[in-house]
């Protein structure tokens, strides 16, 4: 470091190999920012704590705060552009990074003998108090089944609508019982229930970007403790917080009502499809005719699979079926189907059943119930 | 059968929910997103408000009309509808339109009728003060209205903001008072004029006071531009008064600058496109009316003195030293 000229009053040096997926969790949070304030303020807080160097970044819906456990020479805080700080540690040439902060010229520099990059900083205020206004809380935290969690959010979130759909759509809930978290979601064309069914639980609601955060912050760690307290869901592990804001949960109704389309419809008849075939010909089909929609054709043991668009052409794939069934035929969106087989097990049961003169398709797998509305 | 609202989209909403209780009402901002998300299973008891919708939007609502996907209503803040379109002939035709606007400017008994209906539903009681404080700083609101085929400004009673304002102060109060809209949002226009009036008149006490709020509300850099537009508006009418021109319309076409907007060709000869920075004629009537102290002479040396701090503040300069030097040196001209 003796030949980065200056008055450095802070030091440290890390492996960027080590810290990286760190800062490309909190670069992912940042540009989920919703509004970007007019000065544009430097995101990524270094705050030393007892030689100890500690990060944080929050976008006021989440944020993340990392134990780097790199030593530093100084508890001098001071922020950077994380943006600018990930492009510049990702594409550095090499693992090994010299920094030093130096206050006077409010610049971080970077580098090695051969390369340098040099950063502009601001200074922070009182950043232990922005810490622990926002990781900080008096809630109690409880142990948290990762695994749980995790497949709770990857089995529904994918039925969540796009951010822009209708509200409550584009979000999930989540609810808990005998400790554990159960899911739903739904937006209007498919309905996702994981475990248990919603009935009127304590719940929260989280948007889609939110609950694919959660998820990507289960891979920090193997042991996890989470609290929900004023409308934030924490979750803490030995070397880290992780926050974000739960949405306005007052359309419980909406996810209650799902349940109806389950109860209600009447069987029509159920098959067992082989997986990967489907997912083949669904694939080929939805890439061919480049239509939304497929039709779907049983008669004996043959599952025709067609789509056509108008002035464009079609394509069509059989799968043979290891029992006979009805004959029966009706529409789903493609791509629905297409998601649904990557979520569900190798030969899934296909249940067919009449709601209204609507035949809805009901699949269930790994501790989650599916149901695809028609497109007719 | 469809419907078209036009007006305050408060008003809007209230007439529509009592009109269709069991049914829930959607805010459409973009038809085709819509129409895509749309489902026989869970959207059949709602009503589509639809928010100024263009012409690619009315082609795909009338399409979801036809196919029976939805109720769907057409909502346009000011009466901008194009009456050439198919849909909106039909709902013209059928007599579906609903004129929610509000109350214009000057229309004491309009205004009065709105502040009661929003306090009785609210179930809250005002004071007669609180309420001759409304008559005196209403919310105003600058709409662009059709008269005559052309289109012109019209200033009315913004009863969106005011209804907000209230809906705030009934969580905590049943008797409304003056004091309860100190810090609502329709107040910090009058403060702009009561700090720029403070000002003119070398109160410097008062002017240092109303400027911490006005800095909170606005940023100092935000002051400090709204400071140099006003400026830049008592500068023309002051010199508009010192050549004898008192007509309000002529002043105000100087201020808009028509005399020099699309008089001249660009430089590829073609006309060249522009917009109008409107004005508001009661203000300027107002102000032509007014004896200043100041001559236009002495408004431009208070315009470069704001600008002068504004290139400080910019640079390395201090807010907390540069604005009140700003303001003594103002009251000094």
């Amino acid at each position: 470091m003796g030949s980065i000229p200056g008055a450095t009053t802070l030091k440290f040096t890390f492996d960027k190999s080590q810290v990286l997926k760190f800062l490309s969790f909190v670069n992912r949070i940042e540009k989920t920012r919703l509004v970007q304030k007019e000065n544009k303020n430097n995101s990524l807080i270094f705050l030393p704590k007892d030689n100890n160097l500690n990060i944080f970044l929050e976008n006021g819906i989440s944020g993340c705060y990392f134990n780097l456990h790199t030593s530093c020479t100084s508890d001098e805080s001071f922020s950077v552009d994380i943006s600018t700080f990930f492009n510049s540690i990702s594409n550095f040439p090499v693992d090994d990074i010299q920094f030093a902060y130096i206050s006077d010229k409010n610049s971080l520099i970077m580098g090695n003998k051969k390369t340098k990059v040099v950063l502009e900083t601001s200074l922070i205020d009182d950043a232990e108090k922005i810490y622990s206004d926002f990781f900080t809380t008096a809630s109690e935290y409880n142990t948290l089944d990762a695994k749980n969690i995790s497949e709770a959010i990857n089995n529904t979130s994918f039925c969540t609508a796009p951010e822009y759909d209708e509200f409550p759509y584009s979000s999930l809930l989540l609810f808990e019982e005998d400790n554990l978290f159960h899911a739903v979601a739904s937006d209007k064309h498919r309905i996702a229930i994981y475990g248990q069914t919603y009935r009127d639980q304590k719940s929260i609601l989280l948007s889609k970007i939110s609950s694919d955060l959660i998820t990507s912050v289960l891979n920090f760690s193997d042991s996890f403790e989470y609290t929900i307290t004023k409308s934030k869901f924490y979750i803490k592990w030995d070397d880290g917080v992780f926050f974000t804001s739960c949405e306005n949960n007052t359309y419980q109704t909406v996810f209650q009502n799902l349940v109806n389309f389950f109860n209600d419809a009447q069987d029509i008849f159920s098959v067992t499809v082989p997986r990967d075939e489907l997912q083949k010909s669904m694939k080929f089909i939805s890439s061919i005719s480049s239509s939304h929609t497929v039709n779907f054709s049983f008669k004996e043991n043959t599952l025709n699979l067609s789509a056509v668009t108008s002035g464009k052409g079609g394509a069509s794939d059989k799968i043979t079926l290891e029992e006979n069934v009805k004959d029966f035929g009706a529409m789903y969106l493609s791509n629905h189907i297409i998601k649904l087989l990557d979520h569900v097990s190798k030969n899934v049961i296909f249940n067919f059943k009449d709601y209204n003169d609507f035949a809805l398709l009901i699949v269930e797998s790994n501790q989650t119930k599916y149901l695809i509305f028609p497109m007719q | 059968m469809s419907r078209i609202y036009t007006g305050s989209i408060n008003l809007v909403k209230n007439k529509i929910k009592d009109e269709f209780p069991n049914k829930k009402l959607i805010f459409v901002d973009n038809a085709t997103e819509s129409s895509a998300s749309f489902s026989i299973f869970f959207d059949t008891d709602k009503i589509f408000l639809h928010v100024n919708p263009n012409i690619e939007n009315l082609k795909v609502i009338s399409s979801d009309i036809d196919k029976k996907r939805g109720t769907h209503f057409l909502y346009y803040e000011e009466d901008s509808y194009d009456g050439r379109n198919s849909l909106i002939q039909s709902i013209k035709k059928a007599g579906n339109i609903f004129d929610l606007s509000y109350p214009l400017y000057g229309d004491l008994g309009g205004y009065k009728r709105h502040i009661n209906n929003i306090l009785s539903k609210k179930e809250t009681k005002i004071s007669p003060e609180a309420m001759s404080w409304l008559v005196n700083n209403p919310p105003i609101l600058r709409i662009k209205s059709k008269s005559a085929n052309n289109k012109k400004e019209v200033l009315v009673y913004d009863i969106d903001l005011l209804s907000q304002e209230i809906s705030k102060i009934c969580s905590y109060t049943n008797l409304i008072n003056v004091d309860d809209f100190a810090n609502c949002l329709f107040k910090s226009e009058t403060d702009i004029f009561e700090f720029i009036e403070a000002l003119l008149d070398k109160d410097i006490s008062k002017v240092l006071e109303k400027s911490d709020e006005m800095i909170e509300a606005v940023t100092d850099q935000g002051l400090l531009l709204i400071l140099l537009y006003q400026l830049h508006f008592l500068l023309v009418c002051q010199d508009c008064k010192e050549k004898n021109i008192y007509s309000p319309d002529t002043v105000l076409s100087i201020l808009e600058m028509e005399d020099v907007l699309g008089k001249y060709l660009g430089e590829d000869y073609n006309k060249v496109t522009y917009q109008k920075k409107s004005q508001n004629p009661i203000r300027v009537k107002i102000e032509i009316g007014k004896r200043r102290l100041q001559s236009s002479k002495n408004i431009c040396s208070m315009i470069e003195l704001v600008v002068d701090t504004i290139i400080d503040l910019r640079d390395t300069g201090n807010k907390t030293l540069a604005l009140p030097i700003l303001f003594h040196k103002l009251v000094t001209v």
